[in-house]
């Protein structure tokens, strides 16, 4: 069994590489990055660990992300485990079915879901093609067994929310309603 | 019967100039296999197929296996319901992987090889608890179409051989499912420099026996532009106990979908494309008509849909996606060659589509 801080600082040795990967590789991702994260602080969660993200710019306007463990007590902003991040790689199940059936959970400002959704959608749009992410995916996958469980056997056909659109559910008054930008 | 084994090794052939250092990045060369157990209907789809070159390519490797509903928990499952398991993943192409002559493609979880008229496939995927491992033969009258002709912004050239005696074993979770030369199975092959989202096409595999026991293949192909709104020249090969009868070229040949009435999110692989395009819907065909016809002989086929998956295929150079709906389900055929009329029920067919 590894030792839970071996596990953590792998955990934020992927993610510092995962920026690093979008910084030299896709100026959009890396940007989207930017916006969502820039003099933020937030809190992850994944399998039980917990982590602190805090992102800022160099004079150079270099975008540094700091990484280190969570305090008890701090809000968490995102959370899930890896065996839904693994499902939803796989097309087990869709991001959309993990956040209608609380496998996900995030939390921020509208503008910065926004942001966090994007990038998200870009990762996993550019996640097969690129050299580089697919090396960290395959990583994660096959080295990463915090939680332990495999992966259930399910059909295709059960992918996606059976309540199809995420957005029928949203009220009318709340998509009418003015966004401040 | 003989095949002919140079017809066969040009279709075989590995076509990506894989030696030259200027091989451009768009080469694509891709296997395919589908196997169909008549008694079961249990179906698979395997496609394994190499992007641009070694070193800076890659190779993905995508796998749907149609069950009855219920079959990977019950003995006993609903033959009249159909559930699809399945995984596409893109992997490095490593110049090691790769020898090609004799063609012998070897991974962790792959091992594929074709050499002489033996066909081997060895496929694992661990984390969705599905393998299979097959060998076999081709026995159908291969033909191979070495086009050059514009496709999209390149050219692709293809090879068909419907009928491969094959044995093995599928494992789906704890189940086991034999296969034997009771099954059919068909193998194609596409090469040629494109950029998916510029290109589609339609094409199925169409296999039943009529009254008297023969059996009849069908198979088809049309090439469009990704949008539909270049649509080239259809071709239907007619095999008859797996020799090659006729070929029906051009204005002879008329398919017409028919439509679903409403939008379906059908399933998606690979799995990241299952999220990217989450919530796009689209109308599901219920059922395709083919009809053929000459001077002497005509045919009347008619495909109801059972299953219907979607592929959705990225360009690494252009950022765009081809769109592949993969269907099937049972087929019936009526045919009238050599001034007799025979009619085929509970075929099968497998149909892909680019939309």
């Amino acid at each position: 069994m590894p030792k839970k801080q071996d596990q953590r600082d792998k955990l934020i040795g992927m993610i510092h590489r995962m920026v690093e990967i979008l910084r030299y590789d896709n100026t959009y991702a890396f940007d989207l990055l930017k916006n969502a994260t820039l003099n933020k602080r937030a809190v992850i969660e994944l399998d039980g660990y917990r982590l602190s993200l805090k992102s800022s710019q160099k004079r150079q306007g270099e975008l540094v992300v700091d990484i280190k463990k969570a305090r008890a007590g701090d809000e968490i902003s995102f959370s899930t485990d890896s065996l839904t991040l693994k499902q939803i790689m796989a097309g087990a199940i869709t991001l959309d079915y993990a956040v209608v059936m609380n496998k996900l959970y995030v939390k921020a400002p509208f503008y910065d879901l926004l942001n966090i959704y994007r990038l998200t959608i870009t990762l996993l749009a550019e996640g097969p093609l690129n050299k580089h992410l697919r090396k960290l995916w395959r990583e994660f996958e096959l080295d990463w067994r915090e939680n332990g469980a495999p992966r259930p056997i399910m059909p295709l056909e059960q992918q996606k929310p059976a309540n199809a659109y995420l957005l029928e559910k949203i009220p009318e008054t709340v998509l009418l309603s003015k966004t401040p930008f | 019967m003989t095949v002919d084994r140079q017809i066969l090794y040009l279709l075989e052939e590995f076509k990506i100039p894989i030696v030259d250092p200027h091989c451009p990045e768009d080469w694509k060369d891709w296997y395919h296999y589908i196997l169909y157990d008549p008694v079961s209907n249990i179906r698979l789809l395997y496609n394994l197929c190499f992007n641009g070159r070694p070193g800076t390519g890659y190779v993905t490797d995508t796998f749907f296996l149609t069950v009855p509903k219920g079959f990977v928990r019950h003995r006993l499952s609903d033959l009249s319901e159909m559930e699809t398991y399945g995984f596409a993943r893109n992997m490095d192409w490593n110049k090691e992987n790769l020898v090609v002559q004799p063609l012998r493609f070897e991974t962790d979880d792959i091992l594929f090889s074709i050499c002489d008229d033996n066909t081997r496939l060895s496929v694992a995927n661990p984390q969705s608890h599905t393998s299979f491992n097959l060998q076999g033969q081709p026995f159908a009258t291969p033909i191979y179409v070495p086009e050059l002709a514009p496709y999209g912004n390149g050219f692709i050239g293809w090879g068909v051989v419907p009928g491969f005696k094959m044995r093995g074993k599928i494992r789906l979770g704890l189940r086991l499912i034999e296969v034997d030369e009771s099954w059919f199975c068909y193998h194609d092959r596409n090469f040629g420099r494109f950029n998916w989202g510029n290109i589609g096409w339609s094409w199925f595999v169409l296999n039943a026996k009529d009254k008297e026991g023969r059996v009849w293949t069908y198979v088809f192909h049309r090439g469009n532009d990704n949008a539909f709104n270049k649509i080239g020249s259809p071709i239907l090969f007619v095999y008859c106990e797996h020799k090659m009868k006729k070929v029906f070229l051009g204005e002879g040949v008329d398919i017409q979908f028919v439509w679903s009435k409403k939008e379906e999110m059908p399933p998606v692989l690979p799995g990241a494309m299952a999220s990217v395009f989450g919530d796009r819907s689209i109308l599901a065909p219920v059922s395709v008509s083919v009809k053929a016809a000459d001077e002497t002989d005509y045919v009347a086929l008619k495909m109801i849909v059972q299953t219907h998956t979607e592929m959705i295929v990225p360009d690494s150079e252009k950022k765009q996606y081809t769109f592949i709906k993969e269907l099937s389900g049972h087929a019936n055929a009526i045919q009238f060659f050599d001034q007799r009329k025979s009619a085929c029920k509970n075929g099968f067919f497998y149909a892909e589509h680019v939309h």
